[in-house]
């Protein structure tokens, strides 16, 4: 069977029935994102194999427990990656500072060809999107959004970080998220 | 038209989806967006935004270790068992009763446990089930979490355990579930845990004695790191037969 033509649900109901083979294809899927998530919010890369290896562990143990009311498997993984990494991230803040998020520089990246899956071509068209948006925000809208939404940092944990006045953190998040909003917006309709 | 309807929550949704309100600030906009549907757009729309953003994140390769430590943990030469519904409760303690018992097999362990719960369930039994190798206890839900699950899972002997929890609320950054264990009227700490998006978690309880010694456990929810006695309310609880 070639798993790489096989959608995301597909592979989660094969992973539920033990076919290591699409969990293997689960993985090379999405281990960079749920790797680089991991990363960015731990600043440890010992660390962040952890919460891989760790993520797709639960996956296979707790496929059927995903539902498509949960958003995409994308989404999900994300989500599971995210919250396990703020997890350890407060466990062992106090070892290491706070780190700048690395956002994906918003170059043009080649769409698949003719040849890639649905699949493929949905995840190239949404991180095309997603990082032609967040390269437009300034750069202290960036920072502030990363550190609450990858570190889970509440808006008075970013001023102290930053040395900033909470209000002008919360603006920076608010603005931030609102412009991301209407460019996405737009993308969609232009 | 009510104040309610009337202060609408647009500024703070940003922050809501990001999930770093505080608690007071949370219950407001939930109140909110129970009403209007003016918000209730806007919280879609960016929700997906916040989806989307790890996409944004520079992405990097992990190590080729990573997977084959991923692929040597998951094969197996035993079937998974596949139940045809969601996975109860007791299919999630599979992970957590193999930790505790390392030295019997996985498949022995799977048998034991599905016969286990079946004569749990069966019976409605709290206490200790002679004949088997583990002692499950039902830890009884509360009006704090009217849905939440728990179970106390301790060897025959009771001298050690692990307390399993689901769908139990996801707490804010600044609050964790502890456990406590009572015994003559004073409450140690067993430990602190955060429950996954999907209110799971399980934690091996550390107590200076065996668990067996102690008269009830019971969870509340404390600030983050803990608090020296129980200050929070109580979602979980259920009494430790000796």
């Amino acid at each position: 069977m070639d798993y790489t033509r096989l959608s995301d649900e597909t592979l989660l109901i094969l992973i539920a029935r033990s076919q290591e083979n699409a969990l293997s294809e689960l993985y090379d899927r999405y281990s960079r994102l749920v790797y680089s998530v991991a990363y960015n919010t731990l600043s440890d890369p010992l660390r962040a194999e952890e919460v891989t290896q760790d993520v797709f562990e639960r996956v296979w143990e707790k496929a059927l427990t995903y539902s498509a009311g949960q958003g995409r498997v994308v989404t999900w993984l994300a989500s599971i990656a995210r919250h396990r990494s703020i997890d350890l991230y407060r466990q062992y803040r106090s070892h290491h500072e706070d780190q700048l998020v690395t956002w994906q520089e918003a170059e043009m990246i080649d769409l698949p060809d003719g040849q890639n899956v649905e699949w493929e071509v949905d995840l190239a068209e949404r991180s095309q999107r997603i990082r032609w948006a967040v390269a437009q925000l300034p750069a202290d809208q960036k920072q502030a959004l990363g550190m609450a939404f990858f570190q889970g940092m509440s808006h008075p944990e970013i001023a102290s970080a930053l040395n900033e006045p909470l209000g002008t953190v919360k603006t920076r998040i608010r603005l931030g998220m609102q412009k991301l909003r209407i460019l996405l917006q737009e993308e969609n309709q232009g | 038209m009510t104040s309610v309807e009337e202060n609408h929550v647009l500024d703070e949704l940003p922050a809501f989806v990001l999930g770093i309100l505080t608690d007071e600030e949370t219950n407001q906009v939930v109140e909110h967006l129970a009403i209007c549907d003016t918000c209730q757009v806007e919280l879609t729309r960016l929700q997906q935004v916040a989806d989307d953003l790890p996409l944004a994140l520079l992405q990097t390769t992990p190590p080729s270790r990573v997977k084959l430590k991923l692929m040597q943990a998951v094969h197996s030469p035993e079937p998974k068992i596949v139940p045809t519904n969601q996975p109860s409760l007791w299919q999630r303690l599979v992970g957590p009763v193999r930790t505790l018992a390392p030295m019997v097999g996985a498949a022995l362990i799977v048998l034991l446990a599905v016969v286990n719960l079946l004569l749990w369930r069966q019976l409605s039994l709290t206490n200790h089930q002679p004949g088997t190798p583990m002692q499950v206890i039902a830890l009884a839900n509360t009006q704090f979490s009217p849905k939440a699950e728990g179970t106390l899972i301790m060897n025959q002997t009771g001298d050690y355990g692990t307390v399993v929890v689901d769908m139990l609320a996801a707490l804010d950054s600044g609050h964790q579930y502890q456990v406590w264990l009572l015994k003559d009227g004073q409450r140690v700490s067993g430990g602190l845990f955060s429950v996954n998006p999907e209110g799971y978690a399980s934690l091996e309880i550390k107590a200076s004695n065996p668990l067996s010694q102690y008269d009830s456990v019971g969870i509340t929810i404390e600030p983050f790191g803990g608090s020296p006695g129980p200050t929070g309310s109580k979602v979980l609880g259920g009494t430790i037969p000796h």
